[in-house]
């Protein structure tokens, strides 16, 4: 048994195509992710979309590039790893053939990850250094032992997890309706503030003053749940923005707009919206430290995943919670928490040195296991 | 076509469950209306009706596309639950799965119930995405509904109901009912069955 690996990790469960070089799951030698930006003026700017027709165009030359970055031959993998759920079927089935077909031609190990898992082993990851900085000392991320707390948030995704392992999570709290990126990516058209929703409205946010505007409510739900609700602060919004309904039926309806309000009260809105929808986070991860602590399992640290975790109003008010309730925060570098294949690639390592291997028939599945 | 007022989520709630009653295996629902107007929470409503946890049920705005399985030993096949309509006792044919149970390998429920696939069109860009989505495949064997169906108008089945919400004050909402294709027909047992709420 060899606890080192070099693992190809692939990735297409929605808008990005993804492929990543990880040597002994955390140093990451390439992580080439298809979007607008990237590749656009080598492949013709392909438009993300959900189509799997946009990603099985990609898959190939990203797969290329990446082998290319890590000077990687396909004689040096250890394994082949892809993210099989969850996702859109039609989307997933790319990455998930194309490591199929390399695993079987090229006869080394398959590995499934599940992809929500990743979110939460992004933060193990060490990044190569940009051009013209010094190589990153080669050393080995710390697991500590014992349980931590994880919180993916993305946009389909809102859940809280206790981590006893990379490859061991159990499902403690999520959401029972929109999850917190989606309801960003609302309350922006909401607001008017622009595409894509998320960045575009934390940045409005920190030119507001939440203070300045009324207070959206939050649902915490149950006094002991761990779920999630952000629907009800979404509307809350609506209606503060628009007012009251009027007309009925087709012809209904607001008194106003976003268009027709200031850019400052644009920006107290936002700032309000995005202080009750992360303060709900901050409350739940209170509750689930507590849950854990009163299990006498008290939390390591927190990990912190999914695109969200990008979300700078978020990464500092985890980071002043991790200082006032005494606990590590590890949240990954901006560049991992978008999707990516380096996750994958990442936390295949561990499955790679239990022995943990899929065979052809690895279906791509819809649903998350955790 | 006809209207209804649900005057808090809760109602709404309701309203899906008694839309379930009349459902049987192959339908197809369509949900519009502004943001906020509580289209998810309809679904919650359907699922419930359909044996369906509705914990399960959340906003596939993102991932565009949800597959709800009925509860282990569920009964909500129509040939054995009276809450779903007769008229399709035609139709004995077990359900298989959900709409992309090939694909999704081990992931078909064996329980005879009938998968609720949920679908949201808000980020399609046109009716050709919608198609490639897969749910065409097994439709017959499911229930699908299907979010901001305006956006994807061109690729929607013939026969659906469609259902427009709208914000008719805070909590209360209005509901416009109108059925395409064989839902013409089907339209006034529904309503009869609404109005009993």
């Amino acid at each position: 048994m060899t606890d080192t690996s070099l693992i190809l990790g692939l990735e297409s469960s929605c808008d990005e195509t993804a492929a990543a070089v990880v040597r002994n799951g955390h140093q990451v030698l390439s992580n080439v992710i298809a979007s607008q930006h990237d590749l656009h003026a080598q492949y013709g700017g392909v438009v993300p979309e959900i189509a799997s027709r946009a990603h099985i165009e990609k898959i190939l030359p990203v797969i290329d590039q990446a082998m290319k970055q890590a000077n990687a031959s396909f004689d040096d993998l250890s394994a082949i790893a892809v993210g099989n759920r969850p996702g859109l079927i039609g989307s997933l089935l790319v990455a998930v053939s194309a490591a199929k077909a390399l695993a079987w031609t090229r006869d080394l190990p398959l590995i499934g990850i599940d992809h929500v898992q990743s979110h939460l082993y992004a933060a193990n990851l060490v990044l190569p250094p940009k051009e013209g900085q010094p190589q990153a000392i080669e050393k080995k991320p710390e697991i500590p032992e014992g349980a931590a707390l994880g919180l993916v948030v993305s946009g389909g995704h809102t859940s809280l997890y206790r981590v006893d392992s990379p490859l061991d999570l159990t499902l403690m709290g999520r959401t029972i309706d929109d999850a917190v990126g989606e309801a960003y990516d609302k309350a922006a058209v909401i607001l008017n503030a622009g595409y894509p929703g998320g960045p575009k409205l934390d940045k409005l946010a920190q030119q507001g003053n939440a203070k300045a505007a009324a207070k959206l409510p939050i649902s915490l739900l149950g006094k002991e749940s761990l779920d999630f609700s952000f629907s009800g602060l979404k509307t809350a919004l609506l209606y503060q923005v628009r007012g009251q309904p009027k007309g009925r039926g087709r012809e209904a309806y607001f008194e106003r707009s976003a268009s027709d309000l200031d850019d400052q009260t644009r920006a107290d809105m936002a700032a309000a919206f995005q202080e009750a929808a992360i303060g709900a986070v901050m409350a739940k991860l209170d509750r689930a430290l507590d849950q854990m602590t009163a299990e006498a399992t008290p939390p390591s640290r927190l990990l912190v995943g999914g695109g969200v975790s990008a979300n700078s109003y978020l990464r500092t008010q985890a980071q002043a919670w991790g200082e006032r309730r005494g606990i590590g925060v590890c949240i990954p570098p901006m560049s991992l928490c978008l999707d990516n294949a380096a996750m994958i690639g990442g936390l295949a390592h561990h499955c790679f040195i239990q022995g943990q291997f899929d065979d052809l028939h690895l279906p791509a599945m819809a649903t998350s296991q955790f | 076509m006809f209207e209804l007022t649900s005057t808090s989520p809760e109602q709404t709630l309701l309203l899906g469950e008694a839309i379930a009653s009349q459902l049987q295996r192959g339908d197809c629902l369509t949900l519009d209306g502004e943001l906020g107007v509580g289209k998810t929470q309809l679904v919650r409503g359907l699922a419930g009706g359909l044996n369906i946890d509705p914990h399960q049920v959340a906003s596939p705005t993102f991932v565009v596309m949800h597959e709800y399985e009925p509860r282990e030993g569920s009964c909500n096949n129509p040939n054995s639950q009276e809450k779903i309509s007769d008229e399709v006792s035609k139709d004995s044919t077990p359900t298989q799965g959900p709409a992309s149970g090939g694909a999704s390998g081990g992931a078909s429920g064996g329980g005879g119930g009938i998968w609720l696939i949920h679908i949201d069109a808000y980020r399609l860009n046109d009716s050709a995405e919608l198609d490639q989505l897969g749910w065409k495949d097994e439709q017959d064997q499911t229930i699908m509904v299907i979010e901001w169906a305006d956006r994807v108008a061109e690729a929607l089945p013939a026969d659906r109901l469609a259902i427009f919400i709208s914000h008719a004050g805070l909590e209360q909402r209005d509901s416009i009912f109108t059925g395409h294709g064989r839902w013409a027909d089907r339209l006034e047992t529904l309503e009869k069955r609404l109005r009993t709420l």
